[in-house]
């Protein structure tokens, strides 16, 4: 449909400027079609990644679900239920074999068999015993969760394959996924870069179009930070005047300066710690930990929002957490790509420094 | 002393050329200039080989004490540049490696404390009940213990869940006490082995570190102080690129060695000798007759159409690097004098005419199933050798450790070095595992550089043939 729309357009345009002898009046219309057309692609381009990213996650939510969730980990429970009545015969033999109870003796003794067990327990709980059964453990949300933290290479750990199937799984998983992210990444990145650079433009002309007003009685103190660039100063008419002038080619000059970046991602950042914090009544800290982990992909596991609780209440919260941390993937990277140049720029001028320092002083050594 | 001078003056006169004595008599008479001459030797070059008096050392190009200089200069310049960046990023982590164990024990030490009460608590309960039972019946015995022991279990869990490790602080006193009274069963229990460092131990403390600014994040041990959560995001948020920065300069420098050796590989090997051949050839020609580009231009593409699927010659230029062993390579082809400087400009022109665009270097572009080999035997080296350190891994626990480790996943699950019962080797395994995830990230990166212009394209042209990118995009 929205082909059809598009081809409609192009043609009403084409007849159009094929009667009118005027430029001007379809200009517009050749502006309107070029933007359908290139929106329609981009939007198609973009959404088809998005979609192979979210699709990709749930197919392998279902396929950890069935391999991991099916599997009897009875072994693991059997085993703790083994070690609880050894404990509980060995304290029996202690007790049994004093003759006469004596404390100080007995206590050692019976801290001895504690001591085991409490290390013993430690030990299966790394192994993967917390009390609920496989298929408890691997909902719909926890399995999503889990395929984002492979894909995203967060790596949570909360949850994680204990059976052999279930590690090649993930392996091959990853091998696969891993470049869909990257694809999804960079795409990301480019659409909100160019989404923020339009909109940070938007923002500079409105700003210079209120300045334009008072032309005669420029303030020259007035800087706010759009003004970096436009580089304002006490002959401001002048300056206003040659940018009005120029503007489609000085628009594409506009620098989006990092610190509008960082401010974009320290928003964000609060707005999940906040999130967070109230839903999982964790700390402000805690909360502004767990994002900074995530979405520096480093991905502890020991705060992961929803996954201690039971499942089907805190679905809705789940998708959430995915979408924030999709998103915030997304922040990144158009962090990334605005800063690129700038500090690409600045590398190769240190390193250029560095050496040309270097060659100074071993000039200066030789003689 | 004027003699000598004079000598001098003489063994020089006899080796310039006419006009290069007559520049020297000009400028022989100023004493001060000698040393001008010298220092500014390079200047010299410029107005034809000028010798400065006295110096008995040619200061050309050719010279092997120039070319010694200038590659010692250029060495260190490199060293300087990428092993400061090895030696920055391992002082990084050692010292935030210090900073957590400074942090962390603290609060360990209070787990550790909690632990150790709730345990004696549950010990005096079953005291209690054992006491309280005048006739020992077991099973009645058997009830009220369990359900005590439920509820310590219980405990651990939950302690185990917000980060406890399973070790035992050792209480000193308890250790003494213990070794007064023995019944026979004094074998040393594994628990007393364990320290009084516990989980936060030096070498896991720069695992830690490690896994924050590679992003890799194990989550084995975390930290539990609020002044540690703190410490860990600014850590993060200055050392991840910190340690982008090292990886893409190890990658490139890598990549860079990787592809000199692999052309030189090349060149020895039989199936390729002739396009290598055919270029030696054709250098020796123009060095030998400086012949015209022209009429080497035919052989070389001819050769080089033939041989493109097998070795694609790609000419880029290489920052640094092996450039410079290929300009210590050409000069013994071209034998030496003169000749070398014609050589090399010419055999760029014949090599520029012949290939694409940009007249430099050449180097060959590594297939993708090389650099692919290199990172899948990384693994699977890296999975023998920690399925041997490690007691209860089989061979799959291996590879997914190194794969999800490498692929900076890094779910913490299987960590080696990540036993309750401490002994020796744990410091040892867990500085082995940080050594070769450093060394892995680099190795990788270095396969993503040698991969990364045929992997684009190829990409680019299932894009195009998908229709999903459009010719000039992206």
């Amino acid at each position: 449909m929205a082909l059809d729309r598009k081809r409609s357009v192009r043609d009403r345009g084409s007849v159009r400027s094929r009667g009118s002898s005027s430029a001007s009046s379809s200009d517009p219309r050749e502006k309107l079609k070029d933007c359908c057309r290139q929106f329609v692609a981009f939007m198609f381009t973009q959404v088809g990644v998005g979609a192979l990213v979210v699709s990709y996650a749930i197919m392998g939510a279902f396929a950890f679900m069935a391999i991991e969730g099916e599997s009897e980990n009875s072994e693991n429970n059997d085993h703790v239920a083994h070690l609880r009545s050894s404990c509980l015969s060995r304290l029996w033999n202690v007790t049994d074999h004093l003759n006469v109870l004596e404390e100080r003796k007995w206590k050692l003794d019976v801290r001895q068999v504690l001591l085991d067990h409490q290390q013993a327990m430690a030990l299966a709980i790394k192994g993967g015993y917390d009390g609920r059964s496989n298929q408890e453990r691997w909902t719909f949300p926890s399995a999503l969760m889990f395929s984002l933290s492979v894909f995203t290479m967060i790596g949570f750990g909360h949850l994680v394959p204990r059976t052999q199937w279930g590690k090649i799984a993930t392996m091959l998983y990853a091998v696969f996924g891993i470049p869909v992210y990257v694809l999804y990444f960079m795409n990301m990145g480019q659409v909100l870069a160019s989404c923020f650079k339009w909109f940070y433009r938007k923002l500079v002309r409105c700003a210079d179009a209120r300045k334009d007003k008072p032309l005669t009685d420029a303030d020259p103190t007035a800087t706010n930070g759009n003004k970096e660039i436009i580089g304002v100063n006490s002959a401001g008419a002048v300056d206003e005047l040659s940018d009005d002038m120029d503007e489609e080619s000085y628009s594409g000059l506009v620098i989006v300066p990092s610190t509008a970046c960082l401010w974009v991602w320290l928003t964000y950042l609060a707005v999940g710690t906040i999130m967070f914090a109230e839903w999982e009544n964790w700390e402000y800290l805690d909360a502004c930990y767990f994002c900074v982990t995530s979405l520096c992909k480093i991905g502890m596991g020991d705060f992961v929002p929803g996954a201690n609780l039971q499942a089907s209440s805190n679905q809705t919260k789940l998708i959430i957490n995915f979408v924030y941390l999709l998103v915030g993937m997304g922040i990144i990277a158009m962090c990334y790509n605005l800063m690129k140049e700038e500090i690409l720029v600045r590398l190769q001028e240190l390193k250029a420094d560095l050496i040309e320092r270097l060659q100074d002083v071993s000039g200066r050594m030789r003689r | 002393m004027a003699e000598t001078r004079s000598h001098h003056h003489q063994q020089h006169q006899r080796s310039m050329s006419v006009r290069e004595r007559d520049h020297h008599q000009v400028m022989h008479h100023h004493p001060r200039d000698h040393q001008q001459l010298r220092g500014g030797h390079r200047r010299g070059l410029d107005r034809g080989g000028y010798h400065p008096s006295g110096a008995s050392l040619a200061p050309d190009t050719d010279s092997w004490w120039y070319k010694v200089k200038e590659f010692t200069r250029k060495l260190i310049a490199f060293l300087f540049g990428h092993v400061g960046i090895c030696g920055l990023v391992v002082g990084y982590i050692i010292m935030g490696a210090f900073a957590f164990m400074a942090i962390e024990s603290e609060d360990q030490k209070r787990q550790y404390a909690d632990v150790e009460r709730v345990r004696e608590a549950t010990i005096q309960n079953l005291w209690n009940i054992t006491h309280e039972l005048n006739v020992l019946y077991p099973n009645e015995w058997n009830e009220s213990v369990s359900i005590e022991v439920q509820l310590f279990q219980q405990k651990i869990v939950q302690f185990v869940m917000e980060g406890y490790d399973g070790k035992n602080y050792v209480n000193q006193s308890l250790v003494a006490s213990r070794s007064q009274i023995t019944d026979g069963s004094g074998e040393p229990t594994p628990g007393d082995a364990a320290t009084t460092t516990g989980a936060w131990s030096f070498s896991a403390s720069f695992l830690y570190c490690l896994t924050v600014i590679t992003t890799i994040g194990y989550g084995n041990i975390a930290p539990r102080t609020v002044m540690g959560k703190m410490v860990t995001i600014v850590y993060a948020m200055v050392g991840m690129p910190l340690f982008l920065l090292y990886v893409s300069n190890m990658g490139d420098f890598l990549a860079t060695c990787f592809r000199w050796g692999y052309v030189n590989l090349c060149k020895c090997t039989c199936f390729s000798r002739p396009v290598h051949h055919a270029q030696r050839g054709s250098r020796r020609r123009i060095s030998q007759r400086s012949a015209p580009a022209n009429t080497v231009r035919p052989d070389l593409t001819s050769v080089q159409q033939q041989y493109d699927p097998v070795v694609s010659i790609h000419h880029r230029r290489i920052p640094g690097g092996p450039s410079d062993f290929d300009d210590v390579e050409l000069h013994p082809v071209g034998g030496g004098g003169p000749y070398d400087v014609v050589s090399v400009h010419h055999h760029q022109q014949a090599v520029a005419a012949a290939g694409p665009a940009q007249p430099d270097y050449q180097t060959a572009t590594v297939p993708i199933t090389i650099s692919l080999t290199v990172m899948v035997s990384y693994m699977v080296g890296g999975a023998v050798l920690f399925q041997q350190w490690e007691t209860d891994w089989d061979y799959l626990d291996g590879s997914y450790f190194c794969f999800i480790s490498l692929s900076t996943t890094g779910f913490g699950d299987l960590v080696p070095g990540d036993k309750i019962n401490s002994s020796s080797g744990i410091e040892l395994s867990l500085i082995f595992c940080s050594m070769y995830l450093i060394i892995g990230m680099a190795l990788i990166a270095m396969c993503f550089n040698l991969m990364q212009e045929e992997v684009i394209a190829k990409v680019r042209k299932l894009g195009q043939s998908l229709g999903c990118i459009k010719p000039g995009e992206e």
